[in-house]
């Protein structure tokens, strides 16, 4: 059975009491919309250079999935977390930019309107960490509630494994599509991001209280991930929009899922735990 | 919240991005002597120090902050190593090779003083 470090302890004691959409984020909006420019300016790089211009695109695609990874789990100082590498991908793509600017790839007003995108996004995030930090200085955490706690119905493990497959298979089927310079960039991180639900939901069997929260966790954690991947590769059309439905309403599927799983999680705990009291 | 840092006002950043753009003078002015794995491995190394040391100060985290502060300056002596081999192998022009030299060292320097700078602020801290 897995040990929950201490580093993790500490994170599962600031639990938030629902997650949102991260759809709903501005910053996240924004950040696709950099990705989406990002893309443009690696197209102008020649060949010869293709290293900044994987660099660029990595990077800013790891922002817009840092941001939705760390938007969709229930724990304040792992969003927290997120939301800093994303600070540092949004860096990363900024300091690509410069060096392109340099080279002559791009003109003084794109890179200016383009990093003036990033600098704003870095400040949608700042904001978004201070609000964190401000919560948990307030300390008052509700312990008991993870989302709407009225369990309509029994989740059954293996039917969202079966789910869980189900969407990586239709993921691994996707990328087989995407061009063959993707293969460093979009390919691997959905892909990674995909098997680690199957991992996670794994780790769930036999293992400890915190240890099933956490993995629950770390799973809608990564298909918000997925869904964020998807978010980019319909607007670079490296899939059809019928593609993009049909993965992006299963992941919702599995993460309401997940959701009413981690509840009866906490129900059985609380249950029992008054039982023995 | 501890400050988020704009890079761009750095020393050890600006430096790593002339120490970037005179590695980018020698591919193009000796690209016929060296090999295409060469100026792969040139232009990689030039390219992710300033980009570690952008990733390592525009964050918030000290850990992360080391850890990218270190993978940048052990690249900055694997640029090195390799730039003064082809040096040997009269591969590339001895005066571009000192202007590089010499911006590798300027940003090794900057590099230490950066993470004394951070060990003093910890320690004022602490």
């Amino acid at each position: 059975m897995e040990k929950i470090t201490e580093k993790e302890n500490e994170e599962l004691s600031s639990k938030k009491p629902y997650v949102k959409n991260v759809r709903d984020l501005k910053a996240y909006r924004d950040a696709l919309l950099f990705c989406k420019v990002m893309y443009e300016i690696a197209k102008r790089i020649p060949p010869d250079d293709s290293f900044i211009a994987d660099l660029l695109k990595r990077s800013s695609s790891s922002v817009v999935a840092n941001l939705a990874e760390g938007n969709t789990n229930y724990y304040y100082k792992k969003e927290y977390n997120h939301f800093n590498t994303s600070l540092s991908q949004l860096a990363v793509s900024r300091s690509a930019l410069s060096i392109i600017r340099m080279q002559g790839y791009i003109d003084e007003s794109v890179y200016k309107s383009a990093d003036l995108r990033g600098e704003e996004i870095l400040k949608m995030i700042i904001k978004l960490m201070q609000r964190i930090e401000r919560k948990l200085d307030q300390d008052d955490f509700d312990e008991t509630e993870i989302g709407n706690k009225a369990v309509k119905f029994e989740i059954d493990l293996s039917q969202l494994f079966e789910k869980a497959t189900t969407f990586t298979n239709l993921i691994l089927g996707v990328v087989q599509q995407y061009p063959s310079n993707e293969k460093n960039n979009q390919i691997d991180q959905i892909t990674r991001a995909s098997q680690s639900i199957l991992q996670n939901l794994e780790n769930v069997e036999n293992t400890s209280y915190p240890q099933q929260l956490l993995s629950l966790n770390t799973c809608l954690g990564s298909i918000s991930e997925c869904k964020a991947f998807l978010d980019i590769s319909v607007m670079q059309n490296f899939i059809s929009n019928e593609q993009y439905s049909e993965l992006d309403n299963l992941g919702g599927e599995i993460l309401d899922l997940i959701i009413e799983r981690m509840n009866q999680v906490e129900q059985k705990y609380e249950e029992g735990h008054k039982a023995v009291s | 919240m501890a400050k988020v840092e704009n890079f761009r006002t750095f020393d050890v950043y600006n430096r790593s991005i002339d120490l970037s753009m005179a590695v980018k003078q020698i591919i193009n002015g000796c690209k016929a002597d060296l090999t295409e794995y060469e100026v792969g491995v040139l232009y990689k190394n030039a390219v992710i120090i300033p980009n570690k040391i952008a990733a390592a100060i525009g964050q918030v985290n000290m850990k992360v902050r080391f850890k990218k502060l270190n993978e940048a300056k052990s690249t900055v002596i694997q640029l090195q190593t390799i730039m003064l081999d082809l040096k040997r192998r009269k591969k590339i022009d001895e005066q571009l090779w000192q202007e590089v030299d010499e911006y590798s060292i300027e940003v090794m320097k900057l590099l230490n003083g950066y993470f004394g700078w951070i060990s003093k602020s910890k320690e004022k801290i602490g």
